[in-house]
């Protein structure tokens, strides 16, 4: 995907509301879909998309092509993204402590998952702790080189690489279990 | 090198190009001697493709641009946006390219100058600590909306 005009970014800097709203043109499919991914939900998705650009207008300046336009609402996305998260944790079974149809909280989360109407792939990806599914997101759905990663989650490269490994684990196994299900 | 230690590099740097050709090179010829790294780097690959498939383009459903829309035209600009406007007009309104670099510089330069003296105004418009926390950990060039809150409280050493 092609950066948009410096051209553009300047003149949304001089508060002109037709060039910002170029710029969200541009760049508003990929800030929802990354933060559907990663919230699995398509309300939390529209109030993500929402803060992302609030906050892009209010601080483009601050940007001032230290990276690419690109990059950096990718690193906006995903830290409104994992906010999302953490502030509805309370409501929500951690799926990292597996999965057990005893467990009392089972209902609550089959309720979870049918209210936020969770397609195939964000059931997948619910597998996933959110800091492994931020890694994926950003590298199978997105593209992003390790170092692009880096900078999106502010992490070190060798926790990118570790976070995909046991994100591709994990997932490897569930599609085996999915067969073996069969 | 054993099974364990090429899927470990299937896993990640392999399927990703990540890997420089030499330490390429050993794990090529071990999967052209091993079916079962063979079928282990499909199943990695089988992941990545699904989900590749929700890269294709979704658009939010249009109230959201609306609510931003409707939200940016009520907020009263802030010292550092009503700086950066005026800067806009002045200095680059009429230059083809735009120089972030010297034009962060001067930024910074203005709202050292100009905060101090005009940031006991009216407070609209001014970040909230939670935000420029947030923006801290979203954008190395925090320091110059950093600046734009010394008038509100905090010291510039305590920035530096
Ligand atoms: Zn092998």
């Amino acid at each position: 995907m092609k950066d948009i005009d410096d051209d553009v970014i300047r003149r949304a800097l001089g508060h002109d509301t037709a060039a910002f709203e170029m710029i969200y043109r541009h760049y508003a499919g990929m800030v929802y879909r990354v933060a559907i991914r990663v919230t699995r939900s398509a309300e939390d998705a529209q109030e993500v998309t929402q803060q992302v650009f609030l906050s892009a207008h209010r601080h483009l300046g601050s940007f001032a092509g230290r990276s690419s336009l690109r990059t950096w609402l990718y690193r906006i996305t995903m830290n409104c993204s994992l906010n999302a998260i953490k502030g509805r944790r309370q409501h929500e079974v951690p799926w990292e402590e597996g999965f057990d149809p005893q467990d009392p909280r089972h209902d609550q989360r089959e309720n979870i998952e049918k209210e936020s109407r969770l397609d195939e792939i964000s059931r997948l990806l619910g597998h996933l702790n959110s800091d492994q599914r931020a890694c994926l997101v950003l590298r199978a759905q997105e593209g992003l080189s390790y170092e692009q990663i880096a900078r999106a989650l502010n992490i070190n490269l060798n926790t990118v690489r570790s976070r995909l490994k046991r994100a591709r684990q994990t997932l490897i196994s569930v599609n085996e279990e999915k067969r073996g299900g069969l | 090198m054993k099974c364990a230690d090429i899927r470990a590099i299937l896993l990640a740097d392999f399927v990703d190009d990540e890997l420089p050709a030499h330490k390429k090179a050993p794990v090529d010829s071990h999967l052209s001697a091993c079916p079962s790294c063979r079928e282990f780097l499909s199943a990695v690959r089988a992941v990545d493709a699904e989900l590749a498939v929700s890269a294709v383009p979704v658009l939010p459903p249009p109230e959201v641009w609306e609510n931003i829309r409707q939200q940016i035209e009520a907020r009263p600009l802030s010292i550092g946006e009503k700086v950066t406007a005026w800067w806009e007009d002045v200095v680059w309104g009429s230059r083809p390219t735009f120089v972030y670099g010297s034009f962060a510089s001067a930024l910074i330069v203005l709202l050292v100058v100009a905060v101090p003296l005009v940031a006991r105004g009216p407070q609209a418009g001014i970040m909230s600590d939670k935000e420029v926390l947030s923006i801290a950990y979203v954008d190395e060039g925090a320091l110059v909306f950093s600046l734009a809150n010394v008038g509100n409280g905090t010291s510039v050493e305590n920035l530096l």
